[in-house]
């Protein structure tokens, strides 16, 4: 009998190792995706740093390796071919054996290549001892789909290990946004991608370098999923130049330092920042702070998606709870996976907290996130990601304004409290034959023309950086013109009330137009949201950005027109849609989700990038600055006298401090008149359950159950998928029933 | 000792009691929500975030859509200072943004010097003078 048992115990277990052992697809790996944390110490390290360790050894290693990255990111963003990389939207980075980031760039996009331990433990797990595949000296694995790590699919990062003699002792990377990777529409990034299978190349970790070569049948292959093929040689080549250029710099330490000093300086490192954080957050006030976030737009149709946050903090740990989020959506793209959120997590401490600390992973090390499997913020591996950015960049907010609220009153802050920074990649993304007749499909470097929120004691920043990366660039229209069939019709143009109003207020943003030029089939397509409800907000009082949306003029060359007729252009969209100076033409305002579509000659395409939050109460700015604001074309009249209640001299434009007194004092009365007591807005203002004219999705009033729009309300994990219904099916449908009713009053109902 | 914790808002620890910066009006318990004793007032955004194309000709016009978003304003029931602007969806509950441990709050503040700014970053542009150990040398 028990012998049996042990047998059939025996049985089981070789069943299990062979399956092991034999996988069908080693698909991404949960157990590295969901795990932020550090490596241990390996035994190498251990045994190093259980030494008298020299510090000052450590900081002039520091200076020396963040130097050669910074020499390598410059040497890759001159040499690179996509727009993106080309306004700095990359990083090179070290980490440890292990795969931690032990120093980034400082210049560009920290995020993405600071949180890359996931593929780098993936190929080690599951590569370094398959005798097929293997980690060798000058080896170089690419990476693009973000179920294996980074932020999303349209960026691409090339890893090195990194050998002293048989000893693997670090890797290096060069990461950047490429852009175009052969999805559904181009620039791989989309409305309507509707389904894993339209995101394009789907880069598992490949060995695409041998011995500091490029794999040529693996390039081609590479090149043969993208609308870009030779942008994709170009950077390619630039990515392993940064990559061997890293390599030699870390030879360079070894040979000047020693192994133990280099290695156990990577590792002394991450622990010196680990440990740096857990001796800030335990200065740090105990308990919560929850910021409220809505995305407002599935990409296909308007709809209120729950992204509150709250961050716990109790002695030296903090918790993000995203519980509550909206729940997955089966054909959206806006869905993102849990490692998303710590990514983005992570670059809000970078830039906006603790900005003088070394980039890198450790400093998420004391932070725990709590997510309810199954939502927008934490998808399975099979519904599409390709807008990931719209919830994940709201961790970005919701960091930036919870760690004001925990910091204002601190004795010591590490930033400045300010405002949220805008927070959607407004841009727009093109596609089609270029005047050269190349394939293109990739996006303006506008996206990176973000606006900083208000600061605590100072306006905050016009079009300066984007939200995730603090030292970029927004391009030249003039190069794109060059190299791209429209022109800027409206370029970099500010335009009033476009700022988060407050004591101080945000940074403005500037609108700007593409008008096509030339014949070839090219097109446009924007991808955010913040049409409905605004996406970033103030603080202590302060108001958010306002919404925006994308404005068309189509159905007639304009530059035609303009031929005839040059008074008919204002460079201005406020201008050409209120006044309608082309007649014949169709004018359109939309959402800011616009879906790809090829566009004609002399046709114009316009949006806006996004601005700052507000800081503090309208009523305290300074009157004198409500006049320069107003100088300067960033705000209206309207906004000067009747939200800031300045008086006057409209000729002028000289302040009446007294006039500017008593209007303030009144609209004070007049805010203590109209406010009502906690109890009086409960009983009228406060709702059970969310409204019923629009989508909405996620938790209400906190209850446990999650709305999901048309499908009811249910516990987390107990939703069905959620399937929207195509747009044009429903306007279909709509439109026909139209029909029948306007045919049954005509009295041909049933008539053929 | 009195904890600042916003640019309108301190906690007095000895009463327990959430204060005004601007009028030094006394709100109510720091261990409750401070909007609790403040006026509210929930505002039209279309008010604050003006049309910039013409609402009559376009539904989108870069003014918010009362329909999804309301503004929740937060006034000092005393001076009718804006305290807080909360965006939030018509009909939902107001949000309990700050909720402090008011015991260890106290117990962090016993060994501190009381400030009177809040705000601005504390840690200088001195490069840090330790180094990987964190530690002075
Ligand atoms: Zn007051």
């Amino acid at each position: 009998m028990n012998a049996e048992i042990l047998s059939a115990a025996g049985h089981q277990a070789t069943e299990k190792a062979f399956l092991k052992a034999n996988k069908a697809f080693l698909g991404p790996d949960p157990e590295i995706m969901r795990d932020h944390h550090l490596a241990p110490r390996s035994a190498r390290e251990e045994k190093i740093l259980a030494a008298v360790q020299d510090h000052a050894l450590h900081a002039e290693l520091r200076l020396q390796l963040q130097a050669a990255l910074d020499e390598t990111f410059d040497i890759a963003e001159m040499t690179v071919a996509t727009p993106a990389a080309q306004c700095g939207d990359m990083s090179t980075a070290i980490f440890t054996a292990s795969g931690d980031s032990t120093l980034v760039s400082t210049r560009g996009v920290a995020g993405f290549s600071v949180s890359l331990h996931y593929p780098i433990r993936y190929i080690r797990k599951y590569f370094e001892n398959d005798p097929t595949v293997g980690v060798h000296p000058g080896d170089g694995f690419l990476i693009n789909d973000c179920r294996f790590g980074g932020i999303h699919s349209p960026d691409q990062h090339l890893f090195m290990p990194v050998f002293n003699g048989k000893e693997l002792i670090a890797w290096v990377c060069c990461a950047m946004h490429e852009g175009e990777i052969g999805a559904k529409v181009p620039g791989g990034m989309g409305p309507t991608i509707e389904s894993k299978w339209d995101e394009g190349f789907k880069g598992s970790p490949i060995k695409l370098v041998e011995n500091y070569r490029l794999k040529t049948d693996l390039v081609t292959l590479v090149q043969n999923n993208s609308r870009e093929p030779q942008i994709i040689l170009a950077d390619l080549k630039a990515r392993l130049a940064a990559c061997r250029r890293i390599e030699q710099r870390i030879f360079d330490a070894l040979q000047q330092y020693g192994d133990d000093a280099v290695i156990g300086f990577f590792r002394a490192n991450i622990e010196f920042v680990r440990d740096e954080t857990k001796r800030r957050i335990r200065e740090m006030p105990d308990g919560t702070v929850r910021v409220r976030l809505f995305c407002d737009d599935t990409m296909r149709e308007p709809a209120l998606m729950n992204s509150s946050m709250a961050f716990t903090k109790k002695n030296d740990r903090i918790t993000l709870d995203l519980r509550g989020a909206a729940p997955q959506f089966a054909n959206r793209p806006i869905n993102s996976l849990r490692q998303s959120q710590t990514v983005t997590l992570l670059i809000s401490l970078m830039h906006y907290v603790w900005p003088d600390l070394p980039s890198c992973q450790a400093l998420l090390e004391q932070f725990d996130i709590e997510t309810d499997p199954g939502s927008f913020v934490d998808c399975d591996q099979e519904v599409p990601v390709a807008l990931c950015m719209q919830p994940m960049f709201k961790v970005i907010t919701a960091a930036e304004l919870a760690f004001s609220k925990f910091y204002y009153g601190m004795p010591k802050r590490y930033a400045k409290i300010k405002a949220g920074w805008f927070n959607q990649p407004q841009t727009i993304i093109y596609g089609g034959l270029n005047q050269h007749m190349d394939s293109v499909g990739n996006m303006c470097g506008d996206l990176n023309g973000m606006a900083g929120g208000a600061k605590c004691d100072a306006d905050g920043e016009h079009s300066l950086a984007p939200n995730f990366g603090a030292y970029t660039d927004i391009g030249e229209a003039e190069h794109a013109e060059e190299n791209l069939p429209f022109i800027y019709a409206i370029s970099k143009k500010i335009w009033p009330d476009n700022c988060g109003f407050g004591k101080y207020r945000g940074g403005s943003a500037y609108q700007y137009g593409l008008m096509r030029f030339g014949t070839q089939p090219f097109g446009f397509q924007t991808f955010t949201g913040g049409s409905y409800f605004p996406s970033t907000q103030g603080l202590f009082g302060g108001y958010a950005c306002p919404v925006y949306a994308v404005a068309r003029i189509r159905g007639k060359n304009l530059l035609d027109e303009m031929k005839a007729k040059p008074e008919l252009f204002q460079a201005s969209m406020e201008y050409l849609m209120n006044q309608r100076p082309f007649e014949g033409a169709t004018y359109e305002a939309l959402p800011m989700a616009v879906p790809f579509e090829f566009y004609a000659e002399g046709e114009l395409f316009m949006m806006s990038q996004g601005a700052g939050g507000g800081y503090g109460d309208v009523l305290e700015r300074d009157p004198e600055l409500v006049m320069k604001d107003l100088r300067e074309g960033l705000i209206s009249p309207e906004t000067a006298r009747d939200l800031y209640c300045v008086a006057y001299d409209e000729a002028l434009m000289v302040v009446d401090a007294a006039r500017t007194v008593a209007r303030r004092q009144a609209q004070r009365q007049a805010r203590k008149a109209r406010g009502m007591s906690w109890d009086e807005f409960h009983a009228k203002k406060v709702k059970p359950q969310p409204p019923d004219d629009i989508l909405y999705f996620g938790s209400w009033n906190k209850s446990p159950e999650i709305y999901a729009g048309p499908y009811g309300k249910g516990l987390p994990g107990q939703l069905p998928p959620i399937y929207m219904p195509d747009p044009m099916v429903v306007e279909n449908q709509r439109l026909q029933a139209r029909v029948a009713e306007l045919e049954a009053q005509a009295g041909l109902a049933g008539k053929p | 000792m009195k904890v600042l914790v916003t640019e309108y808002l301190r906690i007095n620890l000895e009463t327990e009691q959430w204060e005004c910066r601007s009028c030094n009006h006394v709100h109510g318990s720091a261990r409750e929500n401070y909007k609790k004793f403040m006026l509210i007032y929930d505002r039209d955004p279309r008010e604050i975030h003006r049309p910039l194309l013409d609402p009559a000709r376009y539904q989108f016009n870069f003014s918010p859509d009362p329909k999804a978003c309301v503004i929740y304003e937060y006034y000092c029931s005393s001076c009718g200072t804006l305290v807080e602007a909360e965006y939030t969806v018509p009909g939902h509950e107001p949000l309990h943004d700050i909720e402090f441990d008011i015991d260890a709050l106290k117990a962090q503040w016993a060994t501190r010097e009381e400030m009177r700014e809040g705000g601005t970053d504390t840690a200088g542009v001195v490069p840090a003078k330790h180094a990987s150990c964190g530690h002075p040398h």
